[in-house]
């Protein structure tokens, strides 16, 4: 699993690259713009980590790389388990540097230009919401890497594009429906009157969580699709 | 290592529009096995079959005397699978390294995935090849692509070399050099070789056993010794063709013929033992695209 892990850091390394400072820049725009040195690890979370997955498939059809890797001493579900483990550090890694990001702007708000920051009050970002927000992050990023990889694992990069937005509006569609259910409303009362209560390390723990799960879950079917697929 | 490092038992294997039967053959230890064919044969799905990239239909493959095949009870499991292809060797007909890889890189990757990795014999091969350690994959000509992977391939030091169409984008010189480097590996390290290709003039120059596949069925399996070696191509005018059927020497069917203009071409199974019985008929060694071009093309005589 570890030298698979590190075959799809080797190989997309330059494609990481690329997106990092395109999230940088992205970042720093919306920092600027929304006047909130909060959203740097939302963007950089989301932009890097969403588009590595696709990234991943892709280099894996270029020029038939993933043929000449079943000649590897890995088996399929190897294969897929590093891809998870890649996936899961280059999250805790955006993660960390968008903290990191965040806290630097934070700092340098009040030397910068009062025109540059908007509403330069809010601009700075208090500890805790930057964890809440941070755990938002990694969950969301969970629930979207999560469903993508058994989909790319099945079948590839072109048709899981062709097939993705249909199957994030039926996932919306399907949580729309739970959510306005009453059994889920009842479930739910309990949670959403301690979140209210600002017990926001149990929020975070929740986020975190269902993210952590749905990835888990999904890196395990990726794998067992991936073992059934014929090169 | 000694015994067969392959063994394919009546695969099969069913696409769309193509279907493998019944391919049986073994690679020993020690030996060049080429596998010959047109376009479209089988020769790769056998290749696919044989790595785990695709799974056959029926029949068996065993490496390294487990069973490989998905479908047969024996079956190890795929971790297992995945751990004998330590000793597996394999050079595409297309370099598929990544791109964006230096050559000095792809080394560290095979170096990461397989236990016998060599990074001395590595060297040694990208140097005899003259493969700069910066230049980056995407940047190689076909041929200087077909020698790194050969080069990550040998420097595994594996048990079973698979070659698809490795050949192909080779200049002649550099197909003699590689060709020459084949055997002294075999010689060497005792390593099986399968080598599918369609440039007969390699596997007349390396293989041991020829096994010709044709529209996914397998024509035949013999020896470098039978193909060229003993069989000859007697050149016969029509006065000599009818002398050769009334002598009653050769069942129907035992012989291939085609006809040219003046003269037609008959394939002999032993031209000593046609060169005795027929002495007047010139009779010359068999060359291997003749042998194939008669054996799938020619007429029964």
């Amino acid at each position: 699993m570890i030298s698979a892990c590190w075959f799809d850091f080797i190989v997309s390394r330059k494609a990481l690259i690329q997106q990092l400072v395109v999230a940088v820049l992205v970042a720093l725009v919306m920092a600027f713009s929304t006047g909130s040195a909060s959203v740097v690890v939302p963007v950089m979370v989301c932009a890097v980590v969403i588009a590595l997955p696709v990234s991943l498939c892709a280099l894996d059809e270029q020029g038939d790389w993933q043929c000449l890797r079943a000649s590897f001493p890995l088996s399929r579900k190897q294969v897929m388990a590093g891809r998870s483990l890649y996936l899961a550090l280059a999250t805790l890694a955006m993660t960390v540097l968008g903290s990191v990001l965040a806290v630097a702007l934070s700092a340098l708000a009040p030397i910068m230009p009062a025109g540059l920051l908007g509403n330069s009050a809010g601009f700075a970002c208090e500890p805790l919401d930057l964890l809440l927000i941070s755990a938002c992050s990694i969950g969301i990023v969970g629930v979207i890497a999560g469903v993508m990889l058994p989909l790319l694992a099945r079948f590839g990069v072109t048709r899981t594009l062709t097939v993705l937005p249909l199957v994030v509006v039926a996932v919306f569609v399907g949580i729309s429906v739970i959510i306005g259910s009453a059994e889920f409303a009842s479930f739910a009362a309990p949670l959403l009157g301690v979140v209210s209560d600002d017990a926001v390390l149990l929020a975070m723990a929740v986020f975190v969580g269902v993210g952590v799960v749905v990835f888990a879950l999904c890196s395990v079917l990726a794998g067992r699709v991936y073992e059934n697929r014929q090169l | 290592m000694e015994g067969n490092v392959l063994c394919v038992h009546d695969l099969r294997k069913t696409y769309e529009g193509f279907s493998l039967q019944d391919v049986s053959f073994t690679v020993p230890a020690g030996c060049i096995v080429g596998l010959v064919g047109a376009n479209g044969a089988g020769k790769t799905t056998i290749i696919k079959c044989a790595l785990g990239s695709v799974f056959p239909d029926g029949g068996s493959v065993q490496l390294f005397g487990r069973e490989v095949a998905r479908g047969q009870r024996e079956y190890v499991g795929s971790d297992a699978f995945g751990e004998l292809r330590q000793k597996v060797g394999f050079v595409p007909d297309v370099c598929g390294l990544p791109r964006e890889l230096r050559v000095s890189q792809v080394g560290s990757l095979y170096q990461r995935g397989f236990q016998g990795w060599d990074s001395s014999l590595f060297s040694s091969l990208c140097e005899q090849f003259e493969l700069p350690a910066t230049k980056r994959v995407t940047d190689l000509s076909r041929g200087m692509g077909m020698k790194l992977s050969l080069a990550c391939a040998l420097s595994c030091h594996p048990a079973l070399l698979i070659l698809d169409e490795a050949t192909a984008g080779l200049d002649p010189l550099a197909r003699d050099g590689i060709l020459q480097l084949l055997r002294e590996f075999v010689e060497d390290e005792g390593c099986g070789v399968l080598m599918s290709s369609h440039i007969t003039s390699d596997l007349e120059k390396a293989a041991d056993w020829v096994v010709c596949i044709d529209k996914g069925r397998m024509v035949f399996s013999r020896s470098a010794d039978e193909l060229w070696n003993l069989a000859g191509i007697a050149r016969c005018s029509a006065q000599d063709l009818a002398t050769l059927v009334a002598s009653g020497a050769y069942e129907p069917g035992d012989l291939r013929l085609s006809r040219n203009s003046y003269s037609c071409n008959v394939l002999v199974p032993d031209r000593f033992a046609f060169a005795e019985a027929f002495p007047e008929i010139a009779v010359e060694r068999a060359s291997l695209d003749e042998y194939l071009s008669l054996t799938l093309r020619g007429e029964k005589l």
